[in-house]
């Protein structure tokens, strides 16, 4: 009982529009009272929140993504993609999803692919004459491999709740972000094909063209490639890859571009910290509720809940997935981990769930999430990018939903998409 | 509103954004330092032992300092589904709401994490590394940074119960 | 009724620190025919490992086990277990760890003072040293060696033979070593088998040469709520439990011995190599006592009497 009434108070507060963080840590901070335990608790779970080495990635995953953003480098990679695939049928399209995918391996964030590929590549598919909602729908949905594809901060944050190795999560996210990227490939060239692209694509350069413009975008394959590969051989860890890539773009952008504005540099480093922030306010609040509604055992009672009312592994992923969809039509990705991760932890072991396949899982829940209406970060950056209405951005990104609940059928009859790479791990 | 309170208003504002931005570089030294360890592990076969516990202090003090001037932008992550749905007036009552509770939320923990680095200082914890950081060096960026978060929301909630006008419209969303 | 107490462990619910303060728990039940109980939160689930003293001094919780290589940020001295060789024999510790020895002592009041009382002394074993793939037995044969380690006097001695030290969590060591950010690591035998590590080190180098213990730390204000003669059954119910506990990690450490020799190569040190390893990692005993504060010294000098 009392555990209905807390979530019930929980929910009151955040749908009243007070910060998820402050609405967290309040909840947690009456609930501690309640069982008159000191609030002395509530400063160390603070402090704790953000004493933490894993999360440092965030910070600096984040101002990587700014300073690129601000340095223009997506046309450059955009452009060099394009000379390659740009000439067959829906090839702008493929360009599209093969930059974000590759971006996505620098950038720890959805947002960030979102606004750098947007950018570049939405004028030039409808100059081209592509169809409007296809346009925005490719680019909402191909942004969301951002968080799938390591580096991805919603990963940092669901090793650190679920006491996971971040770098198996990351490795964990390879397969099935290449398994996205093929599924949302065949969907463009269909599309393309029934008419949703122009019958000739104009390519106006040669293959001389090609080398000058492969060469341009190098340096950010470097990049994305020493990242990647140092947390794959074990050269470094996730923060000491994030730190390793912001070096790299900050000599990148300052020694080989012409770097940016300090206007600019300092607009990205503010920015970072923001964000940074404002994600770690979330963090902090939620292990105080966390910690709060541990001391009642909710999460036992709930998980004891589904132990003896669900009874397959099948049905539990299908309830969970059921919550999920209904929770990402109006939560924040990070939320959603917070808030529910907590509770359905211990049920994992009940079921025998590999909480590092659920991670993924996990994150695909919340790439649905960023293109479901009427909450989706990914529908109101492609809108504002693109200068358009929001009906045609969702409209368009609804047929990638349905492709990624298929990828979510897909990793559940299949885990090894997900587990393969971090098993074969020497 | 008077002229003259406007002025202290911005001041008080100016100076908590301010204090904010400096500390976002924070994090643009740390990436920097624990760039510089993964070189000094792999090049000199040195690994140091001062850039973990630095970089965690670093973060500690950069993200709490942040905290008021996110809100002071109107950053912070929030549901505004419902919010948004209701009248002008509903919407002046629910913001009042919202900053009396982030105020009073923050007070306490800004007080109670004031309470740990002075328990902290007289004990004399500190971290168990070569470096032994006091742990009111963590605890102290608590205290400061909520109390700066108190001061922002008490200010913002006394301006709108003044005016009774919301100053901000739009909320910056946020998501990654 | 009185309220439940709670208590707060950083390792698993079937874990032996968490299974040794459960049977303290259980004892004082029954003694007080249930009238005291206790609310269990494991894992780190309510506390983390680096607040758990912090949480007991303020309240949040009632009983905690915190380790002696984190307490040694408060409490430099001790570190004392840390220095290589000087506490690396049965004998040396029940002179050293057993309640009402100097060291002891001293170091209880110590701790009494920052808010939380030791109960009781939950010994966890020598630490030893486990390695990827490079044999080792003799100081040079660690040159250039990245190591695991823990505290700074642990790091100390790491340096002192040549090797470098990086600093890991316990639930890292197994990523680090798989991976080869380090080479090895120093670690307790019991968690050598419960974090398989045999999976990604070869040997163990059982060199022994320090000791670690945990506390079962009591809130201040909790003891000052209780009334005298329920204290007293505290006291009398942890002094118990203590006389059996040091028995019973060495039988522990001896069967994890067995355990691991069929899954990794154990390399026992000869005389004479222990006498090289002695001398190269003296320089951390003159350390410790160089840049300790007054109780450091006084501790360390009654460690010297026991040598
Ligand atoms: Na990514
Ligand atoms: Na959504």
């Amino acid at each position: 009982m009392e555990s209905v009434i807390v979530l019930v108070a929980l929910f009151v507060f955040l749908f009243a529009g007070i910060p998820v963080g402050i609405a967290l840590s309040t909840t947690g901070i009456v609930l501690l009272l309640m069982k008159d335990v000191p609030l002395a608790s509530v400063s160390m779970e603070f402090l704790g929140s953000v004493n933490n080495f894993i999360l440092l990635a965030v910070p600096v995953f984040l101002l990587t993504s700014n300073i690129l953003l601000k340095a223009g480098v997506a046309k450059d990679l955009f452009d060099a993609v394009q000379r390659w695939v740009g000439g067959v049928r829906g090839g702008v399209a493929i360009a599209t999803i093969i930059s974000c995918g590759i971006f996505a391996a620098i950038s720890g964030s959805s947002v960030a692919v979102a606004a750098m590929i947007g950018t570049v590549a939405i004028p030039e598919m409808t100059k081209r004459g592509y169809d409007r909602r296809f346009v925005m729908g490719t680019l909402a949905a191909g942004a969301t491999l951002g968080i799938l594809i390591p580096p991805s901060i919603p990963l940092i944050i669901y090793s650190a709740v679920a006491e996971q190795s971040t770098a198996s999560m990351f490795l964990a996210g390879v397969g099935p972000g290449l398994f996205l990227i093929v599924l949302f490939l065949i969907y463009c060239i269909v599309k393309s094909f029934m008419g949703a692209a122009p019958k000739a694509e104009k390519n106006e350069s040669g293959s001389g063209g090609r080398m000058a413009a492969s060469l341009r975008a190098l340096p950010t394959m470097v990049i994305a490639l020493t990242m990647i590969v140092g947390i794959y051989a074990g050269v470094f860890t996730p923060t000491e890859s994030a730190a390793v890539g912001l070096v790299m773009t900050l000599i990148y952008v300052f020694g080989i571009r012409r770097g940016v504005s300090f206007a600019d540099f300092r607009g990205a480093v503010f920015g970072a910290g923001l964000t940074t922030a404002n994600l770690l306010l979330i963090i902090a609040g939620a292990n105080v509720f966390g910690k709060a509604i541990m001391l009642y055992r909710i999460p036992y009672e709930i998980s004891q809940w589904i132990a003896v009312n669900i009874e397959t592994a099948g049905m539990f992923m299908l309830a969970v997935t059921a919550v999920l969809l209904l929770l990402g039509l109006f939560l924040e990705g990070i939320a959603m981990i917070l808030i529910v991760l907590p509770v359905l932890l211990p049920s994992l072991g009940v079921h025998g769930i590999d909480p590092i396949w659920f991670g993924i899982y996990f994150v695909l829940m919340i790439e649905i999430a960023l293109i479901t209406p009427p909450v989706g970060m990914n529908l109101f950056v492609i809108q504002s990018v693109a200068k358009s209405s929001l009906k045609e951005v969702m409209y368009g990104a609804l047929p990638y939903v349905v492709i990624m609940l298929f990828a979510v059928l897909a990793i559940y009859f299949f885990p090894a998409i997900v587990m393969y790479i971090p098993k074969a791990g020497v | 509103m008077p002229p003259q309170e406007k002025k202290w208003v911005g001041t008080i504002e100016s100076t908590i954004m301010r204090i904010g931005e400096y500390s976002s570089w924070i994090y643009l030294f740390i990436g920097i330092i624990v760039a510089y360890e993964v070189a000094s592990r792999y090049f000199f076969n040195s690994p140091t032992d001062w850039v973990e516990e630095t970089s965690r202090l670093g973060m500690v003090w950069a993200t709490f300092l942040l905290f008021p001037a996110c809100m002071g932008r109107r950053q912070l992550i929030s549901i505004t589904l419902f919010s948004d749905a209701v009248g002008e007036r509903a919407k002046v009552v629910l913001e009042g709401i919202s900053f009396a509770i982030i105020a009073l939320a923050c007070a306490v923990v800004s007080f109670e994490a004031l309470v740990a680095a002075i328990d902290a200082a007289t004990v004399g914890r500190a971290t168990a590394s070569v470096l032994r950081i006091p742990y009111w060096l963590f605890y102290l960026p608590v205290a400061i940074g909520f109390f700066l978060f108190f001061v922002q929301a008490a200010l913002e909630l006394i301006l709108l119960v003044a005016t009774g006008q919301r100053r901000k419209l739009e909320l910056a969303h946020e998501e990654i | 009724a009185e309220r439940a107490l709670r208590v707060a462990t950083s390792v698993p619910h079937n874990h032996y620190l968490t299974n040794v303060i459960k049977e303290f728990a259980d004892n004082v039940s029954k003694r007080t025919n249930g009238e005291i109980t206790f609310e269990f939160y494991d894992s780190g689930s309510l506390v983390s490992d680096q607040h758990m003293d912090e949480a007991v001094a303020n309240g949040t919780i009632d009983i905690g086990i915190a380790s002696a290589s984190i307490l040694a940020g408060t409490v430099p001295a001790l570190n004392v277990f840390a220095v290589p060789f000087f506490f690396d024999t049965r004998e040396k510790l029940d002179r050293a760890v057993l309640p009402g020895t100097p060291i002891r002592t001293i170091l209880d009041k110590r701790i009494n003072q920052t808010g939380s009382r030791a109960m009781f002394w939950i010994p966890y074993g020598f630490i030893t040293m486990i390695t990827r793939d490079k044999e080792v037995h003799v100081p040079a044969d660690m040159r250039n060696l990245k190591i695991r380690t823990f505290g700074s006097t642990v790091s100390e001695f790491v340096e002192a033979v040549g090797a470098a030290p990086v600093v890991t969590s316990g639930s890292e060591q197994f990523l680090a070593l798989q991976r080869g950010i380090v080479d090895g690591g120093l670690t307790g035998w019991p968690s050598v088998e419960e974090r398989r590590l045999f999976e990604v080190s070869r040997y163990v180098i059982a060199t022994d040469h320090m000791y670690e213990t945990h506390f079962a730390l009591m809130s201040e204000k909790a003891l000052e709520k209780m009334p005298t003669e329920l204290r007293a059954i505290f006291q009398e119910e942890a002094a118990k439990l203590e006389t059996v506990l040091m028995d019973r990690i060495f039988d522990a450490t001896k069967h994890t011995r067995e355990v691991l020799a069929k899954k990794m190569e154990i390399i026992d040190l000869t005389p004479d190599e222990i006498v090289q390893w002695k001398e190269e990692t003296a320089p951390v005993a003159k350390s410790f006592y160089d840049n300790g504060n007054d109780l450091a010294k006084s501790v360390f000098d009654e460690a010297q009497k026991l040598q």
